[in-house]
């Protein structure tokens, strides 16, 4: 034997990029940060958010987007300097300032994008997901209506995992019965947060937040 | 006779007036940083070690002519006292035998392929202009001297560009590569130099013996009096400087005027000069000519690059940004077409500029194919300290593109950011401005505020004196009074409002933020704790 057999399995590693490689399939399980409550970390797959990925919340129609879940992931990210990013919310509701910075999130690194199509929507959404310095990002993909093919959240997730970016998709009730590819999918009633789906997963835990 | 004098043909100075250089407001061409506030300032000429470079531009009439070629014949006519005359002969031309001063018709005899083209007077004045900003990479006093001269103190930059000799010849180097034949001259005065340069071009009298010899050797033509005072100079036969610097002064100054002495004693450095500054105007405007009528939009872009370059030099010069850039397309008989683009953030990074402007570009219909190009800079912004930190801060170019590219498909509008304002009325609370906009901030409230707003107050169903919303509510804290705003008669961000806040619970156990008005009497949801 002339070399250890370190290096020759790196070079061999390093010459065939065709090799099945085993830590790829648990590569989600790597990546993970904490949502902020102990008792959501506790029931989620990997103990928080994935780092790069896409988590659904359902919603209903009357009711305003849930963003309690997401509050300390935001404050955190929005001071380390890294951009949260609300991608087409509803026009009729405003991100309150006040609370926000009540919040801790810093407001310089927050933006908002409105588009004028759905095209254009989704357009912003896959670039805003695959852009480096965006590290949570907040869509409404059903706004102005259309169904969210399975395609295009993996799309999206893609995207995600190109700029390690959490993505949040806001989708209303109605698409609950989806087949849908989501890390995870969630359900937001008051302060009582069940988790739908979540890969590995075969309850539906209940956290009270 | 060098070209050079030909093109001071309409300097129609009056040796008896107050001087050739106040008379020469009768220069035929305004310079554009002549015009307006350039500030006459005295020249730094007269501590030690300074020095002037004169660059004379005398074929600029021709140079700003389309598709001037120096091989092709080619003649420059202008109108003097009412009459048509060459005043400015290419090479090719002048082999055939053209002189300046000629009758077109005569020209035209003498060479038959003779392109004769009227004189471009703002195109030249644009020219210089140009090249005086070009100039600014050389010195930081630059005085432009119309129609076709600038003048740059060089005496400080000697060492940064080794040496006289080797700084002269980047300048004539560039400037040939720019397709401009230049005259140069050197000496201890800007006039001295600016009287050397179309004679005894690459001169350099780096003192005062060294300007005296060369001045004395200069004709009187050099003075650029008009034809009558030159004549009266020459029946008294004095023919060159060197013979009216031995002329007592007092005659000098009764027979020809007090200006030729006044204009003397500054060449030769005994008296300090007057020279207006050059001072870029605050705004950014360059043009590109193309060859040929273009559309295809690669060779627009690469076009727009030039431009770019042009403006980011600028910008370098001035330590300045844009935020906003204009560019007009014009086209043979259709109206320009423009595009106006904005930056998500004041810079100057030629390729993130490159970008916008291609991206702009590439979603521009054209009615036509373009022939020229403007682009230009309406405002010119500083780097202003808190906008330095948030690029530093981000640290990456990528985001800022992605910024960019948003706004130009979805409009300047489309990314905002947000901020708070120390305002108690909710309406006036927050605000959205463009991305990067540093607003003050302002101490956080300690009373709860709902995450989402809603941008109208939503009037809510009223049972038996109390709020609904899907169901009957559970009041959970409140009121909370906010009154505030007499002073605001606009109402455009709340007006004057007296409002008794709480925060309810829906049957789901969402909370609400509703408010009775105690104005008009009437519950009113306002907000979603989310």
């Amino acid at each position: 034997m002339t070399q250890p057999i370190d290096t020759r399995l790196q070079a061999l590693l390093q010459s065939e990029p065709a090799l099945w490689r085993g830590q790829q399939c648990h590569a989600d399980h790597r990546a993970f940060q904490s949502t902020g409550y102990r008792a959501l970390d506790a029931v989620l797959p990997g103990q928080g958010w994935p780092v790069a990925g896409v988590v659904e919340v359902v919603t209903r129609t009357d009711q305003a987007p849930p963003l309690r879940p997401f509050v300390p992931l935001m404050a955190r990210c929005t001071q380390a300097g890294q951009t949260v990013l609300l991608v087409d919310p509803p026009p009729d509701l405003v991100p309150f300032a006040p609370a926000w910075q009540q919040a801790g999130v810093a407001l310089s690194t927050l933006f908002t994008v409105q588009a004028q199509t759905r095209k254009q929507a989704w357009w912003v959404m896959e670039t805003a997901l695959r852009a480096t310095a965006c590290a949570l990002v907040l869509l409404w993909p059903c706004a102005r209506g259309g169904r969210l093919g399975v395609a295009t959240v993996r799309r999206w997730q893609v995207a995600a995992a190109a700029g390690s970016t959490l993505g949040v998709l806001f989708v209303p009730e109605s698409m609950q019965g989806q087949a849908s590819n989501v890390h995870l999918r969630l359900r937001m009633q008051g302060q009582q947060l069940t988790v739908l789906k979540a890969r590995g997963m075969h309850d539906c835990p209940q956290v009270s937040l | 006779m060098s070209a050079g004098a030909q093109v001071q043909v309409d300097w129609l100075a009056e040796p008896a007036g107050a001087g050739v250089a106040d008379a020469r407001p009768s220069a035929p061409i305004p310079s554009k940083a002549a015009e307006g506030a350039a500030p006459v300032q005295s020249s730094p000429v007269t501590s030690a070690g300074k020095l002037w470079l004169c660059l004379q531009f005398s074929d600029l009439p021709l140079e700003v002519q389309p598709e001037y070629d120096p091989q092709t014949p080619l003649a420059v006519t202008t109108v003097v006292r009412q009459r048509v005359v060459v005043m400015a002969v290419s090479p090719a031309a002048r082999a055939c035998g053209v002189e300046p001063g000629l009758h077109p018709a005569a020209a035209q005899a003498m060479c038959p392929e003779l392109r004769l083209e009227r004189r471009d007077e703002p195109a030249e004045a644009r020219r210089l202009d140009a090249l005086a900003r070009w100039a600014m990479r050389w010195s930081s006093w630059i005085s432009v001297s119309t129609p076709d001269r600038l003048l740059l103190e060089v005496g400080g930059s000697r060492r940064l560009f080794g040496g006289l000799q080797a700084l002269q010849q980047r300048v004539v180097d560039e400037l040939s590569g720019q397709g401009h034949a230049v005259q140069t001259a050197m000496a201890r005065s800007a006039r001295a130099a600016a009287w050397l340069a179309p004679w005894v071009s690459g001169a350099v009298a780096e003192d005062e013996d060294a300007t005296r010899r060369l001045l004395a050797a200069l004709p009187v033509e050099a003075l650029g009096l008009s034809s009558k005072g030159q004549t009266r100079l020459q029946r008294a036969g004095l023919h060159h400087l060197g013979q009216l610097m031995r002329l007592p002064r007092d005659g000098l100054a009764r027979r020809y005027g007090a200006g030729v002495l006044r204009e003397l004693d500054e060449a030769l450095g005994q008296r300090p000069e007057a020279m207006p500054r050059f001072s870029p105007p605050e705004r950014f405007v360059a043009e590109l000519e193309l060859p040929m009528p273009e559309s295809a939009t690669p060779r627009l872009r690469a076009a727009a690059e030039h431009l770019i370059e042009q403006l980011v030099r600028y910008l370098r010069g001035h330590d300045a940004a844009v935020d906003c850039l204009r560019l007009r397309l014009f086209h043979e008989r259709q109206p320009a077409s423009r595009l106006d683009i904005g930056l998500a953030m004041a810079g100057r990074d030629p390729v993130r500029i490159g970008r916008v402007l291609a991206e702009h570009l590439d979603r521009l219909g054209l009615p036509e194919p373009v022939r020229s190009l403007r682009l230009e800079a309406p405002r010119i912004v500083s780097l202003a300290a808190g906008t330095q930190d948030w690029l530093d801060s981000r640290g990456d170019d990528d985001w800022l593109a992605t910024l960019e590219l948003w706004q130009s498909r979805l409009g300047a509008k489309a990314v905002q950011g947000l901020s708070a304002r120390a305002d108690y009325r909710p309406e006036a609370a927050w605000v959205q401005h463009p991305p990067g906009a540093v607003n003050a901030a302002c101490p956080p409230v300690t009373a709860p505020r709902p995450m989402w707003l809603l941008r109208e107050p939503q009037a809510m169903v009223v049972r038996h004196h109390q709020p609904t919303y899907n169901g009957p509510l559970i009041r959970e804290s409140g009121p909370e009074r906010i009154e505030q705003g007499w002073w605001d008669t606009t109402s455009n961000q709340g007006g004057d409002i007296c409002r008794d806040y709480y925060v309810m619970r829906d049957r789901f156990g969402a909370r609400l933020w509703v408010f009775q008005d105690r104005q008009r009497l009437g519950w009113w949801l306002h907000g979603h704790f989310a």
